[in-house]
């Protein structure tokens, strides 16, 4: 789920049901974005990105999360 | 759990404003590795998310990097694609011992005997025997 937050900032939510911290964290680190990364008990893991398109951004993060979980053997 | 409402049609929900289809997914009729393989599958001309509750259903939110297409047929072919893997995974399961011993086979037929096992008996008017013919007989 993707939530904007301002013109250039959305808050991108990963279910840690489906994906995993570590790759997130690579993922971001290897984006070069403007990310922090959160953890809610309830929400899961919180990203708030702030970028020009930051909509596209956090999807192409999550694409990015699932093919380097997928490479890892992860899942 | 599966979206029953007028705006959905079987599993999927269009999301025309967002440019999106949401795919509802039982985890009890695909497992979830089926539903990663089909979701990276997709991750090459779509953005793909996963949400859900994974024992009880999983979402799977399709978007087209193109923002032209028919956000439906992206549904059902996310859909064909899940029974794709699933079918593969099945086969892959029931065919998995046959594999096996046909790559055994395989690889004790490719592996030569070592020269100590071989007696000159062995040899003689074996014209694929691995000794020189000098000592041949």
């Amino acid at each position: 789920m993707i939530k904007k937050e301002g013109e250039d900032t959305v808050k991108l939510y990963l279910n840690p049901d489906f994906y995993d911290i570590e790759t997130i964290r690579e993922s971001v680190e290897s984006g070069r974005l403007d990310c922090t990364i959160d953890i809610d008990i309830k929400e899961g893991y919180i990203i708030r990105i702030t970028a020009k398109n930051a909509t596209i951004e956090a999807y192409k993060l999550a694409n990015r999360v699932l093919v380097e979980m997928k490479i890892k053997g992860v899942v | 759990m599966y979206l029953q409402d007028e705006s959905h049609k079987s599993n999927l929900q269009v999301d025309q404003e967002q440019g999106r289809v949401m795919v509802s997914i039982n985890p009890q009729m695909y497992p979830l590795d089926v539903i990663y393989s089909a979701a990276y599958s997709f991750t090459n001309k779509n953005y793909v998310l996963i949400d859900g509750e994974k024992d009880i259903e999983v979402i799977v939110e399709i978007k087209p990097m193109a923002s032209s297409g028919d956000l439906e047929a992206l549904g059902r072919e996310f859909n064909n694609t899940l029974l794709r893997h699933q079918i593969y995974n099945q086969k892959s399961k029931e065919n998995a011992p046959i594999r096996q011993v046909l790559l055994y086979r395989a690889l004790l037929t490719n592996s030569p005997p070592s020269p100590e096992d071989i007696t000159i008996e062995d040899t003689i008017g074996n014209p694929a025997s691995p000794l020189p013919p000098s000592r041949k007989g």
